[in-house]
């Protein structure tokens, strides 16, 4: 009895241990928080900045790169850092479904291209809501009561199903060829 | 404890770190359930209010993620919200994934900035109520509720600015989508 029960403690482990779900997704736990590798990221809890926090609450310094908010919130309390800062140069950035408030800018990616936001709340934010360099999609997010401009792109972006309310102005799509639909107001 | 379950319970445990389970969002498993504080919420079964009971989930704060997770509120046919702020303005409200039914309101919001992505309400009084501006509501239904009340009483009614997009609202008593003040942006939506 003993060995068929430590065989099946066994068996579920190594499955377990085996399973998609426990390819583990690095949790982001803390403000200060830098990716330098491309990969996958979920938040597992909100996350508040503090004052002497530099840069963004989560800094993202790597292409290809996915981060899911999970619904959660990053608050930085005006505190003076972006919610989250792509660099320069970086692509390929995908962040989703989560609320970002009182930081400077809530999304700073004015130098990256290829950004997908999608599911993005910026709110309340001391600049920018969501500012994101060219090639970038913004799709059903909302920007409300952001000092600066709700959403910034540099084109050739595409911003879709996004309400942009209450802030400085709401669009800013800086050159030629953005794509625009469903965009209020 | 024989030493063998002290050693079975002690691979189990590491088992559960190995798989690096993140914290998880806090579970809503009843009616009555009161959101006091900013976060990621998710229902974890169908939720149906009991006889005298209030209403089913109560927004009390601003940065509010709620993960319907499929599950169905289900009013029971009695006067009460699956999801209200009891009119409160708080702002950034998200709710995803999930059906209200047989509610007064099926959703019934006064906060600003609220993110509707994938909810039905159907076969309420009134279908999604959201008294605020800054919203959007988007591949979401609204059919069948049945507009019996004053004022609260569409499948899905908007201050402006706002916008629906992609929203299919039909066989509702009183106005498909309405919209209140100027600025709502309505595309893509089977609303007639």
């Amino acid at each position: 009895m003993r060995y068929v029960l430590l065989a099946a403690v066994f068996a579920a482990w190594v499955v377990a241990a085996a399973s998609p779900a426990a390819a583990k997704t690095p949790a982001i736990k803390s403000c200060g928080s830098t990716i330098t590798a491309s990969g996958s990221y979920v938040l597992s809890r909100n996350l508040v900045g503090r004052p002497g926090n530099t840069g963004g609450c989560i800094n993202v310094s790597a292409s290809h790169v996915t981060i899911d908010l999970a619904g959660y919130n990053i608050d930085c309390q005006s505190n003076g850092q972006h919610g989250i800062a792509v660099a320069a140069g970086k692509s390929d950035v995908t962040i989703r479904n989560g609320t970002i408030s009182q930081c400077d800018e809530g999304i700073s990616a004015d130098g990256a291209t290829g950004l997908w936001l999608e599911g993005v709340l910026t709110l309340d934010n001391n600049s920018h809501g969501i500012r994101v360099g060219a090639n970038s999609t913004v799709v059903r997010c909302l920007s409300y009561g952001n000092v600066g401009y709700g959403i910034m792109a540099q084109c050739p972006s595409n911003v879709q199903s996004s309400v942009a309310v209450a802030n400085y102005n709401p669009f800013y799509l800086n050159g030629v060829g953005c794509y625009t639909e469903s965009i209020t107001p | 404890m024989s030493s063998f379950f002290k050693w079975a319970l002690g691979v189990i445990a590491a088992a559960g770190l190995w798989s690096g389970a993140a914290d998880a969002a806090t579970a809503i498993k009843a009616c009555g359930a009161q959101i006091d504080a900013p976060g990621s919420y998710v229902v974890t079964a169908n939720l149906t209010v009991r006889s005298g009971g209030g209403d089913c989930i109560t927004v009390n704060s601003n940065y509010v993620t709620i993960d319907l997770g499929g599950f169905t509120i289900d009013c029971a046919g009695q006067n009460v919200s699956g999801i209200t702020d009891l009119t409160v303005n708080y702002h950034g409200v998200v709710v995803r994934n999930g059906k209200i039914t047989r509610c007064a309101k099926g959703l019934y919001l006064a906060s600003r900035a609220i993110l509707v992505d994938g909810v039905a309400t159907v076969a309420n009084q009134a279908g999604m109520y959201l008294g605020n501006s800054g919203n959007l509501v988007t591949r979401s239904i609204s059919n069948d509720n049945t507009g019996s009340m004053t004022i609260v009483r569409d499948g899905i009614f908007l201050e402006c600015p706002s916008a629906a997009v992609e929203n299919t609202a039909l066989g509702n008593t009183y106005q498909s989508i309405r919209t209140d003040q100027a600025g709502c942006v309505l595309t893509s939506n089977l609303a007639p």
